[in-house]
Formats: structure tokens, sequence, C-alpha cells
């Protein structure tokens, strides 16, 4: 029969890890103990651990030490331990066991983890990178024709980039907390690929806007669409970051996505009825090639838009009536 | 030397003689001359302030529909008031109005009149005719202005005398006289510079001679079918004139397309550094119906804007167009009280020119009134990859029919040479 010894942190990390092939274990601060605890609170021949002689427990005996022996911060002497008992000799702390101690079961190692390799990758976090700053430079220069200066751009570029990266700097702090590889590159390269889906969605809301009458229905799937892009980058945070159950994980990237939703809704539904004396509506422009729809004819478009908003403005009408 | 003389002695005596004239006048006639006060019945004291005359020995009196809209949008909350000349005060009440001119028909409610009263001329007198106009400005105290009949105003819908003369805040209601005392104009507006405008007399014979007596349920119900009748003619007299047509840019759009409507031309050539060609019209009736403090009514605008560039690209001389037509403000003023909010459609549409534009068609409704919208509507062509006209129109206080004609119509003038 063997002992294990296990010397604990505070917060009940193992320090060290001893496998004591004997049925008896001294230990003390003299030199001549199987294990030796260099703890000035602790005696030259502290206690001993012994299996009983039923072979089911590990008994304790205080071999009338100077500070005695403390399970789970009760003083007491000459008892049975578990696995789950903390022992305080002196200042430090143990945990003593039997090696056919049961170990919690394997976790499957996760195929998601090695596919996602890639976005450790320093030369893919740059490429991202400069796809993403390709895309908002193409934007500002479309948007702002004739006024290019390379040092606006590059000042507004990275005061964006420094909010941003609040997210991946966060993230990655917080798994290096819990004792977990950082990921910062991986973290870094999911935002980038977040922000480039973002971009390219906006593009893609933009030609269904120029085509398409049905405005808030394209406002309100584009909204869905990132939303979902929302919970995927957070989804993925949260796998880098933490050892989470997969239901964890989801419940907590679903909750931050509708609570991100509903910042982004609120005004709309909120603010709807109060009254602007200027008109909205959607103006999106784009050349005669991206035009992939028939046009409508004159008179159906006023004769149709006439009903709409009549019938849409009798109902306002209505409601505002005292 | 002979000519100058006689004309300055000429001078000197046409302005002696309406120098007395105008006293003789104000003499006679201050004692039918009243200071018309809204009274806000919670506090008791004036909320602004205007000026009347009696017309008729039974206590009628004419004087503007704005120096009492507060009365007429709310009847519980205020009353309306004289103050004649000998500072005597008494009750008035509203008989009827003609919100399209601007004129109101009161009614002393106790006091008996003096028997001095203002009739109406025959006729309007003639171009270059010395006339007076009457009234109290800025509550200092009832005054005569002597000015000149110059005909009425060019160019506009609604028929007004111009009178070359000073025309207050607080004068108007007041009566514009001729020479022997009888009323040719009701003062309601100036232009600054001795440009005054006056409701010339056959508008308040009609008023006068209106038979009704309006009680106070039924104010909104009479402005609404004042507001109806006008915007019809006005549609009817803007879509029956053949609109006139001019180059803009590549395209050929309506321009002067009536009368009463001034337009002026545009552009940006004289500006620098800038990428694109902007060359502009726009037109404007520039009058309005004065409803209550907070609403107005009866703008037309129209716009028509020709962009084109040689040194953006497609995107960016597509993204500029979206900015360009992405806001646009009603044409008139109107509060939350008066109108709901607007609504707008929109979609990619081809008029019979196959000209293709992304158009945008929005409205409001007037709350107290049926039938009754603001209709605004801008659209870009998108024909062509460096070049696009804008087209816009403002119309405030029309019916569903007459937006839909119009737009129908203004949406089919546009084409390309």
């Amino acid at each position: 029969m063997a002992i294990v010894v296990e010397m604990l942190s505070k917060d009940g990390k193992v320090l060290q890890h001893y496998f004591i092939p004997k049925e008896q274990v001294s230990i003390g601060r003299a030199y001549d103990n199987d294990i030796r605890i260099d703890d000035p609170y602790v005696s030259p021949h502290h206690a001993n651990f012994s299996i009983t002689e039923d072979n089911n427990d590990i008994a304790i005996c205080d071999l009338e030490s100077l500070n005695g022996v403390k399970i789970n911060g009760k003083k007491s002497a000459d008892c049975a331990l578990s696995y789950d008992d903390v022992i305080t000799l002196g200042r430090t702390r143990l945990r003593i066991f039997k090696p056919c101690q049961q170990v919690p079961p394997t976790i499957v190692l996760s195929e998601l983890e090695e596919n996602l390799s890639w976005l450790g990758y320093r030369r893919v976090c740059f490429i991202l990178l400069s796809v993403f700053f390709g895309l908002v430079g193409i934007k500002y220069l479309n948007n702002n024709p004739g006024q290019f200066e390379a040092s606006v751009l590059v000042e507004a570029f990275m005061r964006y980039a420094v909010v941003v990266s609040i997210w991946p700097f966060a993230f990655a702090l917080l798994s290096k907390l819990a004792k977990k590889d950082s990921h910062i590159i991986s973290q870094f390269s999911l935002l980038w690929l977040f922000l480039i889906s973002i971009e390219l969605l906006d593009y893609v809301q933009a030609f269904l806007l120029f085509n398409l009458d049905a405005i808030s229905a394209v406002n309100g799937v584009m909204l869905l669409n990132k939303s979902l892009l929302f919970f995927a980058l957070f989804w993925f945070t949260l796998f880098l970051a933490f050892h989470q159950s997969r239901r964890a994980r989801n419940s907590i990237a679903a909750t931050g996505t509708v609570l991100v939703s509903l910042y982004v809704l609120f005004p709309i539904l909120f603010g709807a009825n109060d009254f602007s004396p200027n008109p909205k509506y959607t103006s999106t422009m784009m050349a005669p090639a991206f035009r992939v729809v028939p046009t409508v004819e004159a008179h159906t478009f006023v004769q149709d838009s006439t009903d709409k908003m009549v019938e849409k403005l009798s109902k306002a009408r209505l409601k505002s009536d005292p | 030397m002979f000519r100058i003389l006689l004309s300055i002695s000429l001078f000197v005596s046409s302005s002696a003689y309406s120098q007395q004239t105008a006293q003789d006048l104000f003499n006679h006639y201050r004692h039918a001359l009243y200071q018309i006060q809204m009274i806000d019945k919670e506090s008791g004291n004036k909320s602004s302030i205007g000026s009347g005359f009696l017309v008729s020995a039974t206590g009628d009196i004419i004087s503007n529909y704005h120096v009492i809209s507060d009365y007429v949008y709310f009847p519980d909350k205020y009353r309306i008031q004289y103050l004649d000349a000998k500072g005597n005060v008494g009750n008035l009440s509203l008989t009827n109005f003609d919100v399209i001119n601007d004129l109101s028909l009161l009614k002393m409610e106790s006091a008996q009149p003096n028997g001095l009263f203002f009739n109406l001329a025959e006729t309007l007198p003639d171009q270059g005719s010395n006339i007076f106009s009457l009234g109290n400005p800025h509550d200092l105290g009832m005054i005569v202005v002597p000015g000149t009949y110059n005909g009425l105003k060019k160019n506009s819908f609604y028929q007004r005398i111009h009178f070359t003369g000073s025309i207050n805040p607080g004068m108007s209601g007041g009566p514009a006289v001729n020479a022997s005392g009888q009323v040719v104009g009701v003062n309601v507006a100036t232009a600054g510079n001795q440009i005054g405008f006056l409701i010339p007399l056959p508008k308040i014979k009609a008023l006068v001679n209106s038979v009704d007596t309006l009680t106070s349920d039924q104010y909104k119900l009479q402005i609404e079918k004042q507001l109806h009748r006008n915007q019809k003619l006005m549609m009817d007299q803007l879509l029956a004139t053949q609109w006139q047509y001019t180059g803009l840019g590549k395209a050929q759009v309506p321009e002067n397309i009536s009368d009463f409507i001034s337009c002026w031309g545009g552009s940006n050539a004289s500006e620098k550094n800038v990428k694109y060609l902007s060359v502009s019209n726009r037109c404007r009736i520039g009058e309005v119906i004065f409803l209550n403090g907070k609403l107005q009514t009866g703008e037309v605008e129209v716009e028509f804007e020709w962009l084109t560039t040689e040194s953006l690209n497609r995107f960016q001389f597509h993204n500029l167009l979206s900015n360009r037509i992405g806001f646009t403000r009603p044409g008139n003023q109107a509060g939350k009280n008066d109108v709901t909010n607007y609504q707008c459609q929109q979609d990619l549409v081809s008029n019979n020119h196959n000209v293709t534009m992304k158009s945008v068609l929005c409205a409001r409704a007037y709350k107290d009134f049926n039938d009754l919208y603001d209709v605004l509507f801008i659209a870009a062509t998108n024909d062509y990859n460096d070049g696009s006209l804008i087209s816009h129109f403002t119309l405030s206080g029309v019916s569903e029919a007459s937006m839909a004609r119009f737009t129908q119509h203004f949406m089919d003038t546009v084409s390309w040479q």
C-alpha cells in the first residue's frame, strides 16, 4: 500500500505531490522524516499518517507537536481522514489520501480547439487586421472624397483600435487569472474577423436597402444577422478564454447578445412615437450597375404609397385623439 | 429747370394735402378704431394684440384672423376684448373668419356703438393714389400712416394690395382707407422698407356679407372647409397650366410652373476645390396661410438639382447622392399638437420618359382636420454613373387626391434631353 500527500496553496491549488510507497508516513521539520516541511511552525517530528488496520482509511497521529494538527480548521487528532479534508500543520496545508482515489473523468479533447489553432498564428492576425484596416480605409475614402489625409485616417483608426482592443485584452487577462492560456493572438484574430464581417454586412445591407422597398424588413434581418455574429464572437471568446460547460457558455453568450441587442433596439422601440418635424427615411444610392430589381411605374408607386401612408396616418391621428 | 421746380412744387403740395387728409381722417375715425386684445382667462392679462375697425352701426368689427387665432384654437382659454380711443373695454364675440385671407369678423357683445363706422369703398383705387393705413403699432397708440396704393401684388396666388408705406406689428387688422375715408384694404403684412401688404376690398366684402354666425365647435370645421377649397383651387390652377421646361445638365425639368411661384437658380461653379458640379433651380410660393402660432400651411416648393462629377468614382458619387437626399425639411412650420409624424414610402421608380429614380414620398396628417396632409417628395435619378438629377417638392395642407395628382404629374415631368 502507499499514501499520497499533496501540499496545497492557500486557495487549494496543488503545489507539490508526493507518492510514498509505505503504510505509514512521518511528517516534520527534521531531516529523517518521509516528508520534510520547511515551516518554522512545524515541529521536528510533527505527525504520522498511517493506513488503518481494516485498510480503509488513513488515520492521523499527532506526535505531541507544539502547534498541533488541524483538520478543516479544527484542532483534532487521531481521526480518520477522507479525500476532502485539508490538514493544517503549522502554516502548511496538506491533503492526504490513498492512491486508489478516483480522478475526475477525462475531458474529450475539443476538435474545435484544434481547428481554431490557425487563429493563433501571428500572420493570420496581421492579415485580418490589414483587411479590416483596408475596409475602413475604403469606406472613409468613399464617404469623404477629396479630403484624404493619411494622418487623420490613421489617427481615427488607432483611436478605434484602442477602444475595440479592450475586448480581447479583457478576456485574455481573465483567462490568465483562471490559470489558462491567454490566447491573446486568437482573441485579436477573432475580433478582427467579427469587425470585418460587420463591415461586409453593411455593404450587403446597403445593397438590399437600395434595391428593396421593404426597409424595416431589411433592417430587421440585418440586425438579426449582426446579433448572430455578436453571439458567435462572444461564444468563441469564452471558448478560448475559459473551460466552461457548453451549456454555461451558450447561456452567457445568449444573455450578452440579448442585452446588446436590446441596447441597440431600445431607441427604435421606445423613441418611435416621439414627435419629429423632419421625415425619417433611408436614402441609400448605388450606381446603376447594382440595381438588380425591376423598377415600378410611377403611377403604381404614387397610388400604393399614398394608400399605405394615408392608412398609417389615419391610425396615427386616431391614436393621438385624446 | 422749370420741370424740376414744377415737380418739386407738385410734390410739396401733394404731400401737404395728404398730411391734411390724414389728420382729418384720423380725427374723424379714431372712435371707430379699436385695439383687439386676446385675454388669457387664467391670468386676466392680454397675451397678444392687433387692430380692428367698426364696419356697421350694429357693432361688427373687422380684424385679421391671426390676431384672434388663439381664441379659434382655444375658445375656453381665451376671450377677445376691444379697447377704444377713450380707453373703454368690452367683450367681442367671433362671428366668422376667412383663414385663407387672414380676416375675422367680430361683434361687440354689449356696448352700443356711437353710430360712427367705416364704409367699404365701391371699388379699389387707381394705382398711385394716396391711401392711409390706420392701426396701433407695438401698443404705442393709434396712428395713421399715409402711403401709396400700388395695385395688386404681382405673381401672388392670394390677392394682396401692394402698399408703399410702413406697416408694423400691432397694426394688423387695422383698415387702409382712401381719401374719402372708405375702406379699401386691411393691414396684414410687411416686407420691410416701406413695403406693406393689405387684404383687398373684395375679400372684406365677402366676409362682411356672409350670413353665417359660427359657434365655437364649428371653428375647426370652418378652417378645414376653407383649406380644402383653397388647396383644390391651387392644385387645379397649378396642374391646368402648361409647365414650361428648361435644360438642367442632361435632364429636362419644369421651370416657372406657375405665375405665383417664383424661381431662383444657383450653382457651385464659383466654389473652389469642389469635386462635383451642382446646378440647381428652386421655386417656392413664398406665401403661407397662418393657422396658429405653431402651424402654417399653403407652402409649395419645387426644386431640381443636377449633380455631376469627373473626379469622383461611382461609389464616392453615389455616397454623395445618398447624403444629398438623406435629409430634407418640410416647407412649413408645424408642431406636435397639430401634425402627426411623417410616414414615408420609397422605391425604385420609372416614369413615363423611362427615367429611373430612387424615390421617397413622405406625408404627415393634420390632427385637427380631415384629409389634409403635408407632403414631401425627394428623388435621385439612377441612370448614369457620374450624374444624377435630384428632384424635390413639398406641399402643405393638401388632400390625399391632390397629393397623388401632384406627385404623379411631378414625377412624369422629368426627362433626359
